[in-house]
Parts: structure tokens; C-alpha cells; sequence
């Protein structure tokens, strides 16, 4: 007999086996409790997969959090060094934060100070706040030539305190008001303002006036000598530029 | 999702699959393999590629089932025999087939002690009838292989068929 007749048959054989008798070892009933549990089995996978990807979620935000926390720990002691830094390039840098820390003070102690502006010789003058009902009083000052003949005059404006009376004088502060042709002849020595040997202190200047402090402006040591000694210690005069 | 995808399937395979089974195994009790093979298609489900058929997908988990059941039976006869159980290590053979001819007895013994490739070529293409490239799928081989595979899968089994006869 030839191979392929023999496969044939073979393959006749074979195809001719037995399927299993589904009604007697394979039941419905056996079938549908098997597909019962597999059901069940889905549900309850189905629930544990939704739980793992849930855990993996949160897993994932406490590291992610965690993450950050550590950045943040190593970056910003890094950043706090810096102003400490021996880096020369970085000197501008310092020098802004000690400016930003004196406007700090400034902004803090904004509370507890006021500001008297004239705009007319273009300035402004920091008083602490119990001197808030302050008063200017206006006089004028002389320039005398070595002749003897009064040479320049000027305003001199004196920041007054609000408790001052008659009969119980307090410390003015006096503001000497020069233009710049007469604060250059002062300095020069062609005029002198008073008896005193020394000049006026600079307390600062514009593009047209110049401010500044009397010599022995305190020479009678009145009441609150010392609180106005403590704010001219404190640079109180800033110059506006005037137009 | 998945359930009522397996759901479906489980009815229009199940039967298919436990036939696959009995042979492979050779015992009329695999429901609870029936059971594995669509509990490991749910845990698999996601990497089901829906190029592929389910038919040949579910069977190949069926074939990997199986395989797992017969290594689990052969550590269990070695232990029997270790431990002197001798009786209960005669081979079981599907009641379906005691009941029929002495032929088809002599066919099923020999198909079970061909080698596993041809095992499964033989099982596949000759009883369950399955396409030369559904059994490709299955077994994850070129329709060529399966081809001559299968060829000589009967040479084999013609051959043993006949020393069976010959010794009986």
C-alpha cells in the first residue's frame, strides 16, 4: 500500500476518534458553574487590577512629592550660601540685598515715621513720628565778606518740634538753603556765615540748591538736643532733583 | 470589558477546549483545567493582540495548561513510585475511548507516546481539524513546519501503530 493512501486512512482513523460526551462528562450544569467562577474570578481581578493601579498612583504622587522635598532641601541651602560666596562677579548681587535690606528697615519703620517734602528747594526730610505735628519756620541766613559787608543771603528753613512753646524751647533742626555759586564761595572762603571758625555741614544737594546743617546749631543744648543729634545721624535729608 | 469579552468566548470555545484537553491529557477530568485556561485568559486579556484569533489564542493557553498539568502528573508519578505507590501509577486513558473499539484504543496509545511536537500536530490538525494556519498560531510555528511536521507525525504514529499490533 502507498504512504499516502495509508496517511488517508490514518487520517480517517484519526478524525474518526471520539469526541467526549459533553451530556454525560462535560454537563450544562458543569459548564455554567465553571463559568460562574470564571466570572467571579474577572470581578474580583478586575477590582484588584483598578486597586494596583490606584496604588500604583499614589505610589507614583508620594514619589513624586518626595522628589520635590528632596530638591528643595538640597537647593535651597545651596542658595542661602550664595551672598557668602567669595565669587567676585557675584558682589553686585550681595550689594542689592544690602539695599533691599535697608529698604526693609525703611518699609518697617514706615509705621513709626513721616516725611516733610518741600518742593520748593526739592527735597524731603524723614522726622519720627512724635514729631508729627512738626512746624517750619522760615528765616534767613547772611554771608559775610572779610570786609565786614554782607555779601549772600539765603533761606534757612527749621524743621520745629510740636511740643515747642515759648517758655519751653525745644531743638529746631535748621536747614541752611545755598545755591551752587553761593555753597562754591563758601567753600572757597570768600564768605562766612556766622562767628563759628568751622563751616555748615553738607546735608546734601540737587542740581540747584544746596542743604545744610549750621555750625553749633546746638550750642544752647535745648530740650531734645540729643533726639535730633540721633536723626541727623541718620542721613534724614534726600535731595529730589528739581526740573 | 474583559468579562464579557472571556464571557463570550467561554461559550462559543469551552467545549472545543476540553475536548483539546482530554486528548492532550488523556483523562476525562479536566473541567477544572477548563476553568485555568479561561482564568489565565482574563490575567492575560491585555496582551491579547486583537489581530489574532480568540479560537487559536485560547488554545494556546490550552496547550500551556496542559503541558503544566502533565509535568505537574509526572512529578506526582515519580513521588508514587519513590515512595512505593505502584498502584496508582498505571496511565489513564479517557473512559470515551475504552468504551469504543480496540482500534481506536491501539490509535489513542500510540498518539500518546509520539513525541510532544508531533503530539500536538496530531492532536490539533487530526482530531480537532484545525487549519494548517490556525495550528501555526497555536504552536507559534511557520505553516511550512507544520506541514511536514504533521507528515511526519503520521509516518511516526503509522509506524508505532503498527509495533503495537505486532507486540499485541
Amino acid at each position: 500500500m502507498k504512504d499516502n493512501e495509508k496517511f488517508h486512512d490514518l487520517e480517517r482513523n484519526i478524525r474518526s476518534l471520539p469526541e467526549p460526551d459533553y451530556d454525560k462528562q462535560f454537563t450544562k450544569e458543569t459548564q455554567n458553574r465553571i463559568h460562574e467562577n470564571v466570572l467571579q474570578f474577572a470581578s474580583s481581578y478586575e477590582k484588584k487590577k483598578k486597586r494596583v493601579t490606584m496604588m500604583k498612583k499614589i505610589s507614583l504622587g508620594l514619589v513624586s512629592v518626595a522628589a520635590l522635598v528632596l530638591f528643595a532641601i538640597l537647593t535651597l541651602p545651596i542658595n542661602k550660601e550664595r551672598p557668602s560666596s567669595s565669587d567676585p562677579n557675584e558682589q553686585t548681587t550681595t550689594d542689592e540685598n544690602v539695599v533691599d535690606h535697608e529698604k526693609d528697615v525703611i518699609d518697617q519703620n514706615k509705621g513709626t515715621e513721616i516725611l516733610y517734602e518741600n518742593t520748593e528747594y526739592g527735597f524731603t526730610f524723614t522726622l519720627p513720628k512724635s514729631w508729627g505735628d512738626y512746624q517750619i519756620v522760615t528765616d534767613s541766613w547772611e554771608g559775610i565778606s572779610e570786609q565786614n559787608n554782607t555779601m549772600e543771603h539765603g533761606p534757612i528753613l527749621s524743621i520745629r518740634h510740636p511740643q515747642w512753646s515759648e517758655e519751653k524751647p525745644r531743638q529746631d533742626i535748621p536747614i541752611l538753603i545755598f545755591t551752587l555759586t553761593q555753597w562754591s564761595s563758601l567753600e572757597k572762603g570768600e564768605f562766612h556765615i556766622g562767628a563759628a571758625p568751622v563751616g555748615p555741614t553738607l546735608l546734601g544737594q540737587n542740581n540747584e540748591y544746596v542743604f545744610a546743617l549750621p555750625a553749633r546749631y546746638n550750642f544752647a543744648f535745648l530740650e531734645g538736643y540729643e533726639e535730633v543729634e540721633t536723626i541727623l545721624a541718620n542721613q534724614p535729608l534726600q535731595p529730589n532733583e528739581k526740573r | 470589558m474583559s468579562s464579557n469579552k472571556i464571557s463570550e468566548w467561554y461559550y462559543l470555545y469551552n467545549k472545543d477546549i476540553y475536548h483539546f484537553l482530554v486528548y492532550y491529557i488523556g483523562s476525562s477530568d479536566v473541567e477544572d483545567l477548563v476553568q485555568e485556561v479561561f482564568i489565565r485568559a482574563i490575567k492575560g486579556f491585555d496582551t491579547f493582540q486583537q489581530k489574532s484569533s480568540p479560537k487559536t489564542w485560547l488554545f494556546s493557553i490550552a496547550r500551556h495548561v496542559g503541558m503544566d498539568e502533565m509535568r505537574k502528573r509526572k512529578r506526582v508519578r515519580m513521588m508514587q513510585k519513590l515512595w512505593f505507590w505502584e498502584e496508582q501509577t498505571e496511565k489513564e486513558t479517557p473512559e470515551i475511548i475504552l468504551q469504543e473499539s480496540e482500534n481506536n484504543r491501539l490509535l489513542y496509545e500510540a498518539i500518546q507516546s509520539l513525541k510532544a511536537n508531533y503530539r500536538d500536530v496530531i492532536i490539533l490538525r487530526g482530531i480537532k481539524e484545525l487549519s494548517v494556519s490556525e495550528t501555526a498560531s497555536i504552536l507559534h510555528w511557520n505553516e511550512n513546519k507544520v506541514r511536514i511536521t504533521y507528515h511526519r507525525a503520521l509516518k511516526a504514529l503509522q509506524q508505532t501503530k503498527e509495533d503495537f499490533l505486532y507486540e499485541r
